[in-house]
């Protein structure tokens, strides 16, 4: 019999409780299935069908993890493995998809969507009368148009009949209101106020009038017989502007509907262009002049964050290692920035590092009191190199209580009986601790500070709230770059900010390359942390 | 394994059992499709929407939803949530995103129709795009000039007053600045650059914004840019200053003139500083012209009940309550006429005579890519870091660059198909944003090779000027090419009275390389064209039909020997569209010429003369 009986058994189980667990599991996976579908079929419906099928994938590895006994062990785990492909996965490889799209800006539905969005444009064609409409409708509930022509001339019409011009005060017709319109006419009654509104929705897909003379109505002031503006045809894959007389052709491999001198229809659809937007990166003005500064920024500021911050973190660790009644609460304490949300913080530090010496009345606290001493102060916003300063100053307010947590942690971790025995050879307390606990710690923490790196690497937040990537750079760069700007914070620029639209093509390719290059510093230092691991083991 | 079987029976049976049985009912999104209006609007609109959309429901019956949406949010998520079906009928729009909205499809246009007398001319025009109308406007703003009349008891006619005025109240320390603005707002800073003749984008024939004409280098924006750097130098305005600290500083008396909007009148009148309102003082081009914006309803792309939305805007928000419930909540100056009349706050006047010079800010969505290097060349200027006419035309020339990446693709690869690229080395290429001039190897003045035709080409705005160039290949010096397609030949030089779009074209074959303006772009489209290998016949923008001019004779020529034998037919293009074309006996839209062709692989000459137009063909040699 199966392995769950056995286990079931093993533990001393009944064997009908064992069913009964099987079969509760049974019906909670399919409760979780029915959601699962019901979700992909409502996204699917909308038209994402990628979100749909990883999710419908998403489901059945659930299941086969559930079903399959081999698999039992990680069944606790499946929670967990959906979310990771879901919220992991998925978005990883839909942004490596996009990037080898033009969805942009103007291209942002596929070619049946463009197409469809702008089936409903209308146009009236010459020397065909415009009328002026008001609504009518009979104890039946069906509707009739009162049409009047620019000349005054006034007909009713209604679905299937011809247009009959109808002179004022004709038999049949109702007493006449303000603007000339009858109030009832051949068992139609005028329609006004709620009704009228109540009305549109169903006028406004309705063709009076008959086939040969077709009457639409357009708007709230117009009806006649418009023609759809934008003609598709399949087979010669042509969008025609019948407006215009203009034929454009479909260019798949753009994107667009070009005409014959260039210029291009009104909307576009995204495709897969391949290779383009990595092209764009490494060929346009993005490679040029300013990128080396900013990457070296980049790096500078992720080493310097996680070096300075670690450095704060093991000395305040390490000053805050003694016995006495009061230090826990003066660890808690010194965990508040690290407690208060970024944003906030962020704000305060910008108002307290705000400021030029000539203007004290209005500058912030940290200029006014280096001036009040000194009669100089630093401008941490407007000079690049200042800039700089400032930047890594908040980033060790926020990021030096983390390390001190951790490394305070790590240090409770190594064995007394070394220091006793490094004590007993005679080493300096800056010996101990250069060789034995710094060594030690950096083994389990190594990780840790390889992440932080790779946090800022990526810190958007920082940056953009701080200074918004200011001061800016001299110089004809494209986009505007600033001195304090991060791979990020200036190709979000690039993609988003600048450039007239928003191109998320381009925006995931460059993430895609970003995303390389974390991969390439961080296998990198992953090496450089096996060498202290290798010192851990010897201890 | 019978046991992975029973559970997926089991499993099978318990979804069949739990999945609704109206399924694809029960997944459409839940979107109304009946006679119901859903409205976004931002936080401070949303309250008196949420408020006229009830009355609304109770006169008519008809369900009008207000939905919160962050105003920034409103113009990006449209299109997102609109192309699901999720979203609104109506939305509150300011007037500058229209470009984007109509780039992108998500908007439609307006009949006001009766109404359309109701609504002041300039808030139409400001929701005006490409020739139609797409909005309804319900308030129009601008910046005008504020003044402390206890300090500047006379508004000032001109900037050059303006600077009087702050250097006699400074030295005089009756208040501890004069003029004040801002670092990082090109917004406000817009009057002043019109006022010295400068401009964001020229206007093309239409009227309409033309985003190849970028004037934040022409010469009335640089005299503006060095009156900020004067104004800066002497130390009249102080870098890093924000909103808040710029009014702190008017409000209490220290700064006695600065340019704002009527945004800021409800904090100005709270503080109780005296305050006068008057017309952006004039430069040498005459009064400052600020920006006018423009605030308005739109009608999504994607609703399904336009005409009901269209009603609701035009049958019932066009009334003097509605739009008096919209002002009383976000006091703008209204487009509104009839409400505009009843107001008759002077402070609104004041602002009104003040927009009477304005222009409309500019909504096409190259504007977007303006205002980052701008804002630079602004803070650049008044932080002294740089002089303020260096700063602006850099900034131009930045701007120039992301429109062209951004904008109109140059059709084409700049690389070919051997991995060849063509330069255009020559005295235009620090204007295109090239780090100097003569540099085969910038990627700004790269040629595009067309896909048919292996001709390169490429299109450039340039500036008025004396302009020499060459054609160099693959980034270097070492094979380029000059007038008469010679082999490291003479420069070729034009001159332009006026800004122009130069068309540059390179044949690799012939090397001959020319201008839109030493020369003609003839081409001969006719019915032997697919047999060139154009794409089609009749193709005047195929250059594989480019007839050619190298000794400058002014007779442009073409040989092929590639056509099968047959009668064919041809006229001559200029410029590569039909646009003006030459047919039989040298007239203009003329008749088409015929030839024959006896044999295959018998050599054509096509032979255009410039100076009577007649294009000759000539079979056999």
């Amino acid at each position: 019999m199966s392995t769950v009986a056995e286990a079931g058994s093993r533990k001393g189980l009944p064997a009908l409780s064992s069913t009964l667990k099987y079969l509760i599991r049974v019906v909670l996976l399919g409760i979780v299935d029915v959601f699962a579908l019901l979700l992909a079929l409502a996204i699917g419906n909308d038209g994402n069908w990628f979100l749909a099928i990883a999710i419908i994938l998403t489901t059945v590895i659930v299941n086969i993890i559930n079903l399959v006994p081999g698999l039992w062990p990680m069944r606790w785990m499946s929670p967990a493995i959906a979310l990771l492909i879901l919220v992991a996965f998925y978005p990883l490889l839909y942004t490596v998809y996009v990037s080898f799209t033009n969805y942009s800006d103007g291209h942002r539905y596929t070619k049946h969507e463009a197409l469809d969005l702008i089936a409903d444009r209308k146009f009236l064609p010459e020397g065909v009368v415009n009328y002026s409409w008001v609504p009518f409708r009979n104890e039946a509930g069906d509707y009739a148009l009162w049409l009047t022509d620019q000349e005054g001339n006034t007909f009713l019409t209604a679905p299937g009949e011809d247009l009959q011009e109808v002179t004022p005060n004709e038999s049949g017709s109702g007493p006449y209101d303000d603007d000339g319109i009858p109030t009832t006419i051949d068992g139609y009654t005028l329609l006004t106020g709620g009704d009228r509104f109540r009305a549109l929705a169903e006028l406004q897909e309705m063709e009076f009038g008959t086939s040969e003379n077709p009457i639409g109505i357009l708007n709230r002031s117009e009806a006649g017989n418009f023609q759809q503006r934008w003609v598709f045809d399949e087979g010669r894959n042509v969008l025609t502007d019948k407006q215009a007389g203009i034929e454009y052709k479909a260019n798949d491999d753009t994107g667009d509907f070009v005409a014959a001198d260039g210029s291009r229809a009104p909307i576009g659809y995204w495709v897969v262009i391949g290779f383009d937007n990595f092209e764009e990166i490494f060929s346009s003005s993005l490679t040029e002049g300013p990128l080396l500064r900013v990457f070296l920024w980049t790096i500078g500021y992720a080493f310097g964050g996680v070096l300075t911050s670690f450095a704060m973190g093991l000395f305040m660790a390490i000053m805050l290692d003694v016995k006495w009644r009061g230090i826990r609460v003066v660890r808690s304490l010194l965990l508040i920035p690290w407690a208060i949300p970024g944003m906030i913080s962020i704000l305060i530090w910008r108002g307290m590092l705000q400021g030029a010496s000539q203007i004290t009345e209005v500058s912030g606290i940290i200029p006014k009191t280096l001036d009040d001493l000194f009669g100089w102060t630093p401008a941490f916003f407007t000079d690049p190199t200042w800039a700089k300063i400032a930047i890594l100053l908040v980033n060790l307010w926020f990021a030096y209580p983390y390390f001190m947590l951790i490394s305070s942690g790590a240090m409770q971790s190594i064995p007394s009986s070394i220091y006793e025995a490094a004590r007993v050879d005679g080493a300096s307390s800056w010996r101990q601790f250069r060789d034995l606990t710094l060594p030690l710690i950096l083994v389990s923490l190594g990780p840790l500070l390889i992440a932080s790196f790779i946090f800022n690497f990526n810190n958007y937040l920082l940056l953009e709230a701080l200074n918004g990537g200011g001061p800016p750079m001299k110089g004809a760069n494209v986009p505007p770059v600033g001195h304090t700007d991060n791979l990020i914070t200036y190709t979000y620029r690039y993609a988003f900010a600048s450039g007239g639209t928003r191109d998320f093509g381009l925006a995931s390719a460059i993430a895609v390359v970003i995303f390389f290059i974390v991969a390439l510093l961080t296998l990198a230092q992953f090496r450089l942390t096996r060498r202290w691991e290798e010192i851990g083991e010897n201890v | 394994m019978k046991r992975v079987l029973t559970s997926l029976l089991l499993l099978v049976v318990v979804v069949v059992t739990l999945v609704p049985h109206t399924n694809s009912a029960s997944v459409k999104p839940a979107k109304a499709q009946d006679e119901s209006l859903l409205i976004w609007a931002d936080s401070t609109r949303t309250p008196p929407l949420t408020e006229l959309a009830a009355q609304f429901t109770e006169e008519y019956g008809i369900e009008v939803t207000v939905q919160e949406v962050a105003m920034g949010e409103i113009r990006a998520q449209l299109p997102v949530a609109g192309a699901v079906g999720t979203g609104p009928d109506i939305i509150i729009a300011a007037h500058d995103w229209i470009g984007e909205l109509v780039l992108n499809g998500a908007v439609v246009p307006i009949n006001l129709g009766d109404k359309a007398d109701l609504y002041t001319e300039a808030s139409k025009k400001l929701f005006t795009y490409n020739g139609e109308l797409y909005g309804v406007p319900y308030a129009v703003e601008n910046v005008a000039f504020f003044r402390n009349p206890e300090l500047v008891p006379d508004a000032p006619a001109t900037f050059d007053d303006v600077k009087a005025i702050t250097e006699e109240l400074v030295s005089s320390g009756q208040s501890s600045y004069g003029f004040m603005m801002r670092d990082e707002d090109a917004y406000h800073s817009y009057p002043i650059i019109s006022a010295f003749g400068g401009y964001v984008f020229g206007l093309d024939e239409n009227g309409n914004y033309n985003a190849g004409d970028v004037g934040l280098d022409s010469e009335g924006a640089l005299a503006a840019a060095s009156w900020i750097s004067e104004m800066a130098a002497a130390g009249y305005f102080v870098p890093e200053m924000n909103y808040d600290q710029i009014h702190t500083l008017f409000e209490t008396g220290e700064a006695a003139m600065f340019i704002t909007g009527p945004w800021a009148l409800p904090r100005i009148r709270e503080s109780g500083v005296p305050y006068a309102i008057s017309d952006i003082p004039a430069g040498p081009a005459g009064p400052g012209a600020p920006f006018i914006g423009g605030q308005g309803f739109m009608i999504s792309a994607f609703s399904e009940n336009q005409l009901l939305a269209e009603a609701f805007l035009l049958d019932f928000m066009t009334a003097e309550e509605p739009m008096k419930a919209m002002y009383d909540a976000d006091p703008r100056p209204p487009a509104f006429i009839p409400l505009l009349d009843t107001l008759n706050d002077p402070d609104l006047v004041a602002f009104q005579q003040a927009g009477l010079a304005g222009v409309p800010q500019p909504s096409i969505p190259e504007m977007t890519s303006v205002w980052g290097s701008w804002q630079t060349a602004l803070q650049l200027t008044i932080r002294q870091e740089q002089d303020g006419p260096v700063a602006f035309t850099e900034a131009s020339a930045q701007i120039r660059e992301l429109i062209a990446s951004s904008g109109v693709p140059t059709g084409g690869e700049t690389t070919g198909e051997g991995g060849e690229i063509v330069g255009l080395p020559g005295t235009f290429q620090a204007q295109l944003g090239c780090a100097n001039d003569w540099a085969p190897e910038c990627e700004n003045t790269l040629m595009a090779v067309g896909e048919d035709d292996g001709i390169w080409a490429a299109a450039f705005e340039l500036q008025p000027g004396d302009y020499e160039y060459k054609v160099a290949l693959n980034g270097t010096w070492d094979e380029n090419y000059g007038a008469g397609a010679i082999p490291g030949g003479d420069n070729i030089t034009f001159s332009l009275a006026e800004a122009t779009t130069v068309v540059f074209l390179y044949d690799p074959v012939s090397h001959w390389v020319t201008d839109s303006v030493n020369s003609l772009i003839v081409s001969a489209p006719g019915s032997y064209q697919a047999a060139l290998g154009c794409p089609g016949d009749w193709a005047p923008d195929c250059l594989l039909s480019w007839l050619q001019d190298a000794d400058a004779d002014g007779i442009y020529e073409m040989t092929t020997d590639k056509l099968p034998a047959g009668d064919y037919e041809v006229k001559a293009a200029i410029n590569q569209t039909w646009e003006v074309n030459y047919g039989a006996d040298a007239a203009r839209d003329g008749a088409n010429i015929p030839f024959n062709v006896p044999a295959d692989n018998t050599p054509v000459t096509f032979s255009f003369d410039s100076a009577t137009n007649v294009l000759t063909v000539t079979v056999g040699s």
